[in-house]
């Protein structure tokens, strides 16, 4: 069953992605702060993170660059989910190695689509194809 | 008394003239008559007593004759000649006794008179004798009487020749005399009256000159000299009622003068006080007018009267700006002061004045730095809150979706029908917040417009594709009325494409039947794209209000209404591509929405 890691300091926001994820069928573990994040990443070694970029202690950013610059994780597909939608903040992520960039709200579809699209699978083969798609995605 | 008109004076001058000219005339009869009675003496009274002396002289020397005759026996004949001669002296001798004019003429007549009666008493002696006795008589006596009486005569002849010389002498002298006094006599009048034509000539004119002077003054606008004009006849009348012309002028002019320095100074003074920098260049661009807060914006301390405008304020941009007479969209240009950037909102005004003659540029500099400041605010502010908005909406959208869509448990009718109205309110709060977010972010200017070659019939065409089905369903028929090939646009596709979607779904929201036709065509440097439908319109009142924030036409009781932002945020696209949207509606009849957008190639005229 395939992990992911929902990093968020809200809780209401913890709940409904966690649940929706559940139903879907995943596996789900939790982070409130950055450092967190980036523990919980070392720790399950999830197959995607769901991350929040305005979090406690150390950032979004900051999250994704120490994930993306660490051997053990660089591979974890990460979906930014955040309330900035800033071009800026977009392009930033993207370049830090984010596979895609997620404005909230959203709907529940649209966040599975997503996850389904990127979440990490055995067989590392598409990963190229789908990176490509996925930047189309981010100009709208 | 003083003579006071000009008629008098030249007449008081004329009878003096008359008057000198008279004297001259008598003084010339004065002479003649004085000549004629010098002429008279010698004529009448000379002469006579010469002609007495010489008729006496003859008289007496026929006597002699007639002694002599006697002395030769001839009788009768002596006698009678004596006798003759007698009367005869006599006569003669009464007339110059008549006429003694000479002292000592009379002596000399009285002594001839004597002498010769004792002459004539001898002659009766004589006459009376023998022969021998005559020669005697003769000899001894009447001969030397004869000469004696001749010679006396004689001496009366000289006395009157004498005095006849003298008279002549006297009259020439007199004529001489005449002569010099009545040169020197004309030379004076001559000479007074010259002085005097000349005195008059001068009284007369000087007044003429003054005035004349006053006149040239006037025609120079010097209202400052009276014309002093001190006599009183004509001309002095007329110098003062040319006075009294000047007063008023003056008084005039000095109102004038008064009125216009007071509207200068307050001019002046509105536009120094203006807290808006202001500048007024003339048609070649030289610097006119600039007031106080202009110089301190610009850092000028010297006087840039008639400098040129880029010599004094070193902003190319503003100058292109002002440069352009049919500028007529207020710009906002950021300009430098006190080290700290400040917003400058720039509008210029032509003024022309009543000849034509002179065009100027009326400047001003909005200082908007502060609404900037406080339009930024908002907009961050707009964004904070759209951005918080957008966590607990996030929750609430997947929560509801979740519930609804029954993975957590069955729902009954009821619950599900509430449930779904909240989940729909949820996601026309999320497009509201999205709408907010793009709006600031396009009024901040922080999504950059990527200006590209646009070909509008194809965007437009891509456009409204997905927009076909949705009108199928109610009925309306869209249309794109394709006018002309090949319309280009300098413009971002995506924004533009925004702008006509939000136009053609407002269409389609508002509409109920009918049509919606979207049209772009070429007019000369734009581009104008028209999205027209038979909607219901918008009332008059709402017209200018709709492009404005949470402005909606018309009731709303509908759910058809938007977030309220769609026509704001297709304005500030339109704006930001340095176009112009607008309305034309009629209620009942239909709305067309409009926009003009640079053409492609002529973006460097359009475009900042």
């Amino acid at each position: 069953m395939s992990k992911i890691l929902v990093v968020d300091d809200e809780k209401n926001i913890r709940l409904v992605v966690g649940k929706s994820l559940e139903k879907a069928g995943f596996d789900v573990v939790y982070a409130v702060d950055g450092v967190e994040a980036v523990d919980q990443a070392n720790k399950f070694n999830p197959d995607l993170v769901l991350l929040d970029l305005r979090l406690p202690k150390m950032n979004g950013f900051l999250v994704l660059e120490a994930l993306k610059g660490d051997t053990p994780t660089e591979d974890i597909p990460i979906i930014i989910l955040s309330a900035l939608s800033e071009e800026d903040d977009v392009q930033k992520a993207i370049s830090l190695g984010a596979e895609d960039f997620l404005v909230k709200p959203i709907s529940q579809s649209d966040l599975l689509a997503a996850v389904e699209e990127n979440i990490r699978v055995e067989e590392r083969g598409n990963s190229k194809e789908e990176e490509n798609e996925e930047e189309k995605n981010y100009e709208e | 008394m003083k003579i006071k008109t000009l008629k008098g004076k030249m007449l008081l001058g004329f009878a003096v003239m008359i008057i000198i000219i008279a004297g001259v005339v008598g003084w010339s009869i004065y002479n003649f008559e004085t000549l004629s009675n010098a002429i008279n003496d010698i004529m009448v009274e000379n002469y006579r007593s010469i002609k007495a002396s010489d008729s006496m002289v003859e008289s007496i020397e026929r006597q002699d004759s007639a002694l002599l005759l006697l002395l030769r026996s001839t009788e009768d004949q002596g006698q009678e000649i004596f006798r003759r001669n007698e009367k005869e002296f006599y006569t003669w001798l009464a007339r110059a006794e008549d006429n003694i004019t000479i002292e000592g003429e009379g002596e000399i007549l009285e002594q001839i008179n004597e002498k010769y009666f004792s002459f004539v008493s001898k002659f009766d002696k004589f006459y009376n004798a023998d022969e021998d006795q005559r020669w005697e008589i003769y000899n001894q006596e009447l001969l030397p009487l004869f000469n004696e009486i001749k010679s006396d005569i004689r001496e009366l002849r000289e006395l009157n020749r004498q005095a006849m010389v003298e008279a002549q002498r006297d009259a020439n002298s007199r004529a001489n005399q005449a002569i010099i006094y009545t040169i020197v006599l004309a030379l004076t009048v001559i000479i007074v009256s010259l002085i005097f034509a000349v005195y008059l000539t001068k009284q007369i004119l000087r007044p003429i000159r003054e005035l004349e002077k006053g006149i040239q003054k006037v025609a120079d606008r010097n209202f400052q000299q009276q014309v002093e004009v001190a006599s009183e006849d004509e001309i002095g009348a007329l110098a003062d009622e040319f006075n009294e012309m000047i007063s008023k002028l003056q008084e005039y002019e000095k109102l004038n003068v008064k009125k216009l320095v007071m509207e200068k100074e307050k001019s002046e003074a509105v536009v120094n006080n203006l807290s808006s920098p202001l500048i007024v260049t003339d048609q070649d661009h030289k610097i006119v007018l600039i007031n106080e807060t202009a110089k301190e914006l610009f850092s000028i301390k010297q006087d840039v009267i008639d400098t040129h405008f880029l010599e004094v304020i070193q902003a190319e941009e503003i100058f292109e700006y002002i440069k352009n007479p049919d500028a007529k969209e207020k710009r906002t240009f950021k300009l430098k002061k006190d080290d700290k950037e400040r917003h400058y909102r720039i509008s210029t005004k032509q003024v022309i004045d009543e000849d034509e003659e002179y065009q100027f540029t009326v400047t001003l500099l909005e200082d908007i730095t502060r609404l900037k400041e406080i339009d930024n605010m908002k907009s961050e502010f707009v964004s904070t809150v759209s951005h918080e908005f957008r966590t607990p909406l996030t929750s609430m959208n997947m929560g509801l979706s979740m519930v609804i869509n029954e993975d957590t448990g069955e729902l009954n009718e009821e619950q599900r029908e509430l449930l779904e109205a909240a989940y729909e309110d949820v996601e026309r709060l999320t497009e509201l917040v999205n709408d907010l977010l793009d709006l600031s972010k396009i009024e901040s200017g922080r999504i950059e417009m990527e200006f590209d070659k646009v070909d509008v019939n194809n965007l437009i065409e891509k456009t409204l594709n997905p927009f076909y089905k949705q009108a199928e369903e109610k009925e309306i028929e869209l249309k794109f009325k394709q006018s002309e090939d090949n319309v280009f646009a300098w413009a971002d596709p995506s924004k533009i494409s925004w702008v006509i979607s939000n136009l053609v779904g407002n269409a389609l929201r508002y509409a109920d039947e009918g049509k919606i036709e979207v049209s772009a065509e070429v007019k000369g440097r734009r581009v104008l794209v028209s999205v027209t439908d038979n909607g219901p319109g918008i009332p008059k009142e709402y017209q200018s209000k709709i492009f404005d924030k949470f402005v909606r036409a018309g009731n709303d009781k509908d759910e058809k209404s938007g977030t309220g932002l769609g026509l704001a945020i297709s304005k500030e696209i339109i704006t930001a591509h340095n176009g112009r949207i607008w309305v034309d509606s009629e209620e009942g009849e239909g709305s067309t929405f409009s926009f003009y957008i640079p053409r492609f190639g002529y973006q460097e005229e359009n475009n900042e």
